[in-house]
C-alpha cells in the first residue's frame, strides 16, 4: 500500500480472519485503506468479498485478528448491487432517511439532498417514487444516498453488475468524478477485470476459497486520477487477465474469472 | 360480471333440475323456495346475523391486536421467540371443539365470552405467523445500512420493518377475517349460546333438526354472503394500502 504523507489512514485490517462454524471464510487478511484510495476486491461469487466489506464496515466482527477503524461508522457508506430504495418513500425522502439515522447530518438536509440530486443529474426527480425511475436512475439515487453523510469511505458491493453498458459507464464516470473532486476512498467488489482496472489503481484478487491470490498496485506511489490512456487500460486488463488465469490454474481448475 | 352470470346459470339449472326430477324439498329445495324462506325468516335471521356479526367482529378485533402484539414480541425478543412463541403453534394444531367444553366451564356465566374465546383461538394464528414472517422480510441491504448507522429498534421498526411487513400482515388479516366467521359459527355449534341470544349456527342446527332444508339453505346464504363481504372488504383494504405504499402483494411471493 502506498500512502503519501497527506493521505490519512481510514481502516486497517490486521491478520483478519472469519470462521462460520467449521468453515474458514476469511484467512489472515491484511489491508490498509487511506483517504483517496481506489481499491478493488476481484474474485468469483462466494469467495468472501462482500463479507470483507462487512468486516471493514464493522457489520461483522472478525473471529481472529482485528480491524482498526480510524473513521467513525457514520463516515462509511454502502452502495449495493440492487438500489435498495424504500418504495413508499420519494427519492428525497430516501435520501433524507440517512439524515434521520445520523442526527448530525440533519442540519440543512434539504439543501444537501437538492445538491446531491443535482450532482447525480436527478434534480427534477426529488418527488418521484422509486418505481417511477429507470434502473440506472435508481442506482444514481442509491449513489446520492451514499453521499448524504459526506462519507470518507464508500463500500461498493457490485453496484454495476445488474446495469446495462451505457448506464454502467455513466455511473462509473459519476463515481470517478466524485473521487477526483474529493479525498473519498472506495472499495469496489467485483468479478469483472475490465471494471476493476477502469475504476481502481489497486486490485486484490481472491481465490474462490477466500484466500488472497494477488495484490496489484498500479498507482506507482502516486494517487492516479484515472486510467491515462486506452492503451494503458488494455495493457493492464491483459496483464491482469493472464496473471489471474495463471494464478487460478495454480489453485483450482474450477471456475474462471470473467473479464 | 362473468361470475354473476355463472351464479345465475347455476341457480337456473338447479331450479330446473329440482322441478324436472321432482326432488323432495327436504333433500334439495328449489332456489325459489330458499328465497321464499329467506324472505319469510328475514327478521329473525337478521337478529341472529347481528349476534354472529358481533361475535365475528369481536374475535377478529381481538385476533388483530393480540396476533400483532405476539408477532411483534416474537420478532423483537429472541427469548420470547424461543420460550413462549412455540406454544402459539398449539393454537393452530389443537381443534377448537376440544377446547370449547373447558371454556364453557370457565365462562359459565358468560356464554358470549366463551364463544368469543373459541372464535379468537381459531383466527389468531394467521395474524401471529404473518406478522412475524413479515417483520423479518425487509430488504437485507437496508438492514445493513440501519445496522451500520446504529439505528434504534424503534427507528428500524418504524422506517423499515413495519411498512415492509404490511403485505404479510394484511394477507394474514384477510385470512383471519375469514377464519373469524368460521370460528364464530363453529364455536356456537359446539358451545351453544347458553339460551341468551341466537346466532346463525343455532338457526342452522334447528333447521337441520326439523328437516327444514329450505330454511337451512336460507341461513347458509346469509353466512356465505357475510363471509364474502368480509373477504371482499379486507381484500379491498389490502389492495388500497399496498397501492398507496407501492408495495407488492405478499401472496405473489409466498403463494
Amino acid at each position: 500500500m502506498s500512502a503519501t504523507a497527506t493521505r490519512q489512514m481510514l481502516v486497517e485490517c490486521e491478520s483478519v480472519g472469519l470462521r462460520f462454524a467449521s468453515r474458514e471464510v476469511i484467512k489472515s487478511f491484511n489491508l490498509q485503506v487511506s483517504s483517496g484510495d481506489r481499491i478493488a476486491f476481484l474474485g468469483p461469487s462466494g469467495c468472501g468479498k462482500s463479507t470483507l466489506l462487512n468486516l471493514i464496515s464493522g457489520l461483522l466482527s472478525p473471529t481472529s485478528g482485528r480491524v482498526n477503524r480510524i473513521l467513525e461508522a457514520e463516515k462509511i457508506s454502502f452502495v449495493f448491487q440492487e438500489p435498495s430504495l424504500i418504495p413508499w418513500k420519494t427519492v428525497s425522502e430516501n435520501l433524507g432517511l440517512v439524515g434521520d439515522l445520523i442526527p448530525q447530518t440533519t442540519s440543512s438536509m434539504g439543501e444537501t439532498i437538492l445538491s446531491l440530486l443535482n450532482r447525480v443529474g436527478l434534480a427534477d426527480r426529488g418527488n418521484s417514487y422509486p418505481d417511477e425511475l429507470s434502473g440506472g436512475m435508481k442506482m444514481r439515487v442509491a449513489l446520492a444516498r451514499a453521499l448524504v453523510n459526506s462519507p470518507r469511505l464508500i463500500l461498493l458491493d457490485e453496484p454495476f453488475s445488474a446495469l446495462d453498458d451505457v448506464t454502467r459507464t455513466r455511473l462509473q464516470d459519476d463515481i470517478l468524478a466524485l473521487q477526483r473532486e474529493s479525498a473519498i476512498a472506495y472499495i469496489l467488489v467485483t468479478h469483472n477485470i475490465e471494471e476493476a482496472v477502469r475504476m481502481c489503481d489497486r486490485i486484490l484478487v481472491f481465490s474462490r476459497f477466500g484466500g488472497l491470490l494477488k495484490d496489484y498496485d498500479f498507482s506507482s506511489g502516486v494517487a492516479t486520477k484515472s486510467i491515462d490512456s486506452a492503451q494503458q487500460h488494455s495493457e493492464r486488463v491483459q496483464k491482469l487477465r493472464d496473471e489471474v488465469r495463471q494464478a487460478w490454474s495454480d489453485v483450482s481448475t474450477e471456475g474462471v474469472l470473467r473479464a | 360480471m362473468r361470475s354473476v352470470v355463472v351464479v345465475l346459470a347455476i341457480i337456473a339449472i338447479w331450479e330446473l333440475a329440482c322441478r324436472l326430477f321432482s326432488l323432495p324439498s327436504w333433500l334439495l329445495p328449489t332456489p325459489s323456495a330458499v328465497a321464499l324462506a329467506l324472505a319469510k325468516d328475514f327478521g329473525p335471521l337478521m337478529h341472529s346475523f347481528l349476534f354472529t356479526f358481533k361475535l365475528t367482529l369481536g374475535a377478529f378485533a381481538l385476533a388483530l391486536v393480540s396476533g400483532f402484539v405476539i408477532g411483534l414480541l416474537a420478532h423483537l425478543s429472541r427469548g420470547f421467540r424461543q420460550s413462549v412463541f412455540p406454544f402459539t403453534i398449539l393454537l393452530q394444531t389443537t381443534p377448537v371443539v376440544s377446547i370449547a367444553p373447558l371454556l364453557i366451564i370457565w365462562f359459565r356465566n358468560n356464554a358470549f365470552m366463551a364463544l368469543l374465546t373459541c372464535a379468537w383461538l381459531v383466527c389468531v394464528y394467521p395474524m401471529i405467523s404473518s406478522t412475524l414472517a413479515g417483520l423479518g422480510k425487509s430488504d437485507t441491504n437496508l438492514q445493513r445500512i440501519f445496522t451500520l448507522y446504529k439505528a434504534s429498534v424503534w427507528k428500524r421498526l418504524w422506517h423499515l420493518e413495519l411498512p415492509s411487513a404490511l403485505p404479510y400482515i394484511l394477507n394474514g388479516l384477510r385470512i383471519s377475517g375469514g377464519l373469524a366467521l368460521v370460528g364464530a359459527v363453529g364455536a356456537e355449534f359446539v358451545a351453544g349460546t347458553g339460551g341468551q341470544e341466537l346466532g346463525l349456527a343455532y338457526r342452522l342446527l334447528m333447521a337441520a333438526y326439523n328437516q327444514e332444508t329450505a330454511r337451512l339453505f336460507a341461513v347458509l346464504v346469509v353466512v356465505s354472503c357475510f363471509g364474502l363481504v368480509i373477504h371482499v372488504l379486507l381484500s379491498w383494504l389490502e389492495s388500497q394500502v399496498l397501492r398507496r405504499l407501492r408495495l407488492k402483494d405478499s401472496s405473489a411471493t409466498t403463494g
